[in-house]
């Protein structure tokens, strides 16, 4: 925030964005500056013709002119006025359709980044900071951007063309309404360094309290609250947070409210002088009344420009720190990006990998979650995953889904770098179910064949049943139609934990294309009843297949011919469930730590 | 208030704030459910996240931080009846069974059945041995 902060408060580098901006707008829509420029013109002479009108008009009566030359000359300026007019109505109808389609463009070319970035640098805390400010562009913010340059280049030429036309008629005036503007911004400047500083803390506090207002009517904490008894102290929270917000708040009304005293008595006060000097040269003849009321519509044109250009000016600067997050996002080339082709897996049944010395470390530790795993995993087998929580199981399985990238030592798919194969080719061979799987609003048989056009019935009906999603399924009407959550149909149904882990693991299976299965804790939520069916049916539904089996209940590594036991980042233990049992090991003893709860004929139960 | 005791949990709305992970999460959650010292306690399953040894000690804990209280725990792993004093069947909305460990399993009925489903993954081995 702090570093957000800076940015809005520099103007220089505001304008830097410049490029960007025009760049965007232009790519997306080419006519968009045509029509910008064309809103520039309109606005910055938008009230000469009236004041010019009205000068024109006094003239003439002054110097007595024949009606006829006057009509004459009065033509072109109406002609002016209304054209400025036209070109406003169809600027304020067009604009909001265009600046819709820009915006929509834009956001997405940002949900294809989004897609595309790797997903160890999206996964950073500062990727995830800077996607989330980018897409404050999808809130219309360019088109915002667009409007505040817009206003503050209009303002600024038709301040010079004030300036000119006040040089020629009356220089002193122009120095006392440069006078008030230097005072303006003397007053606007120690305003800001007495509420810049109330406004931050305000973030700070707002944060705070909406994070308070969340959690007091959040479904999430509704058991909680109900348990724990929180009202009372959440009130006090609240209450605390609010008496500070409040009061900051009004310090900076205060503030606000004796600059706006200040600013109004000294526009006042330069009204007055103009009207004094501009009155008595008039009445000393030295000016013509036309000019006189020419000079005093200027002056308050003048003022009025200046205001919009300090605020629009101000917007624009807060503004454009999204297009500059947005525009880094964008352009971000993340170090992994893989190429586009390069070589496909032999398709041959079986594969082989072989992690090499793989160490890995995650950004921002200063410890490897890695250190020097080897391992060697074929086409079938069975691997279970085991370790404390730490030990890096989940990592390890991301580097081999090619989530995380080795910083030293080398994982590969037959012989070859895993890197050199394409992602489409190389991510064809797994399939997964995550610890943290998500499933999607969609209908059942959606998400389990990943929303495919083309569905193999016979397939999918072999993997709900054997996953277990065929038997809950019956007790609804719609069946595989039926649609997970209400988040956007009506009649969805709120799935179970256990259901869903069922509908997770089924997607995964119905992969036809994978040869390696990673199933992160996949049982996590089951009943004893489905655990034990599914450990039953395992070796049928991954026959052939390899899979990688993470769990803290160990009875599933009598599903694995295989064991691997991590400890800090390394292998420590490896074998089969035999060999490990039989030997003083790691293994040994967590195994024996649970076995033993369920060697209930040796406790002493009868308290 | 030292630093180290007043971290905020989740940086929701403090920059500083630390992102503990699943296993730190939930006991912290038990450390609060026992830090209100009250009579009964409810845990619904309060270990599904930890390795074996942490679940081991935090089972412990437990018992000892609330060895005077009445404790009901939630579970899909059965073992944890083995030492409590009465085990409740849930099955369609009603109890269909009730008892202590030993008086359930001698009754053969749906808990009997699901707790050996889970323990003949671990006994094989012993027999093995």
């Amino acid at each position: 925030m702090n570093n957000n902060k800076n940015k809005n408060n520099n103007i220089i580098a505001a304008f830097k964005t410049l490029p960007q901006v025009f760049s965007l707008l232009y790519k997306n829509d080419k006519k968009y500056l045509l029509i910008m420029l064309l809103e520039v013109v309109a606005f910055s002479i938008d009230k000469y013709p009236e004041l010019l009108i009205m000068k024109y008009t006094i003239d003439a009566l002054t110097n007595k002119v024949a009606y006829s030359s006057y009509v004459k000359g009065i033509i072109p300026l109406i002609a002016v006025m209304l054209l400025l007019k036209m070109l406003r109505v169809i600027i304020n109808t067009s604009r909001p359709c265009r600046d819709q389609v820009i915006t929509e463009k834009l956001f997405n070319a940002f949900f294809s980044q989004c897609m595309k970035i790797d997903y160890q640098t999206l996964e950073s805390k500062e990727m995830q900071d800077k996607k989330e400010l980018a897409k404050f562009i999808a809130n219309g913010k360019i088109a915002a951007i667009g409007w505040y340059f817009v206003e503050m280049f209009s303002s600024l030429i038709a301040l010079i063309i004030a300036t000119v036309f006040m040089i020629n008629i009356s220089p002193i005036v122009l120095v006392i309404v440069i006078l008030g503007l230097v005072i303006k911004s003397f007053i606007s400047k120690k305003n800001s360094d007495i509420t810049i500083p109330i406004s931050k803390q305000q973030i700070i506090d707002n944060r705070f309290l909406s994070y308070l207002y969340r959690i007091g009517s959040d479904y999430e904490y509704v058991k909680e609250f109900r348990i724990f008894n929180y009202k009372g102290n959440l009130y006090r929270k609240i209450n605390e947070a609010k008496e500070s917000y409040i009061s900051s708040n009004n310090r900076l009304l205060k503030y606000n409210f004796i600059q706006s005293i200040l600013y109004n008595a000294e526009d006042f006060v330069i009204k007055i002088m103009t009207f004094a000097i501009m009155g008595f040269s008039c009445l000393k003849g030295t000016i013509a009344v036309s000019n006189f009321i020419f000079v005093i519509g200027l002056v308050d044109d003048f003022i009025s420009y200046t205001d919009s250009l300090t605020s629009s000016c101000k917007s624009y600067v807060d503004a454009t720190a999204y297009i500059e997050y947005y525009v880094e996002f964008m352009n971000c080339v993340t170090p992994y990006r893989l190429p586009k082709s390069t070589a496909q897996p032999d398709s041959i049944e079986s594969h082989f990998i072989e992690f090499k010395d793989v160490y890995f470390k995650y950004t921002n530790s200063s410890d490897y979650a890695l250190k020097g795993v080897n391992l060697k995993i074929h086409v079938p087998m069975k691997i279970s995953l085991v370790g404390r929580n730490g030990a890096g199981k989940s990592t390890l399985v991301k580097l081999l889904l090619r989530l995380y990238r080795p910083d030293e030592g080398e994982i590969t798919l037959d012989g070859k770098s895993i890197y050199d194969y394409s992602n489409e080719k190389y991510m064809e061979l797994f399939s997964s179910v995550f610890q943290d799987y998500a499933l999607f609003a969609f209908t059942i048989i959606e998400n389990i064949t990943s929303f495919n056009s083309s569905i193999d019935y016979t397939l999918f009906h072999n993997v709900v049943n054997e996953t277990g999603v065929a038997d809950f399924i019956k007790s609804y009407p719609k069946l595989y139609g039926t649609y997970l959550s209400n988040a956007y149909s009506n009649d969805g149904i709120e799935f179970s934990g256990g259901e869903q882990q069922k509908i997770a693991l089924a997607r995964s299976v119905y992969k036809k294309s994978a040869s390696f299965f990673v199933l992160d804790e996949p049982t996590s939520t089951y009943d004893a009843d489905a655990e034990y069916m599914l450990y039953n049916k395992y070796e049928k539904i991954l026959a052939e297949k390899t899979s990688i089996f993470i769990s803290h209940r160990l009875s599933s590594c009598k599903l694995s011919d295989h064991i691997v036991l991590l400890e800090n980042g390394r292998v420590i233990e490896e074998g089969s469930h035999n060999e490990l049992i039989q030997n003083n090991t790691q293994y040994r003893q967590m195994f024996e730590l649970q076995a033993k709860q369920y060697k209930w004929e040796e406790n002493d139960i009868g308290k | 208030m030292s630093k180290a005791e007043s971290t905020s949990y989740s940086k929701s709305f403090d920059e500083n704030g630390t992102e503990f992970s699943g296993g730190e999460a939930q006991k912290m959650m038990i450390a609060k459910t026992l830090y209100k010292n009250a009579p009964i306690y409810i845990f619904d399953e309060p270990t599904a996240g930890l390795d074996a040894i942490s679940e081991y000690k935090i089972y412990e804990n437990i018992k000892q931080t609330s060895s005077t209280g009445i404790l009901i725990y939630i579970t899909h792993r059965l073992s944890t009846g083995v030492n409590s004093d009465n085990i409740l069947v849930f099955s369609n909305g009603k109890i269909t069974e009730r008892g202590n460990h030993i008086q359930l399993m001698n009754h053969q009925g749906i808990y009997a059945s699901l707790f050996k489903s889970q323990a003949t993954l671990y006994e094989e081995v012993n027999v093995n041995e």
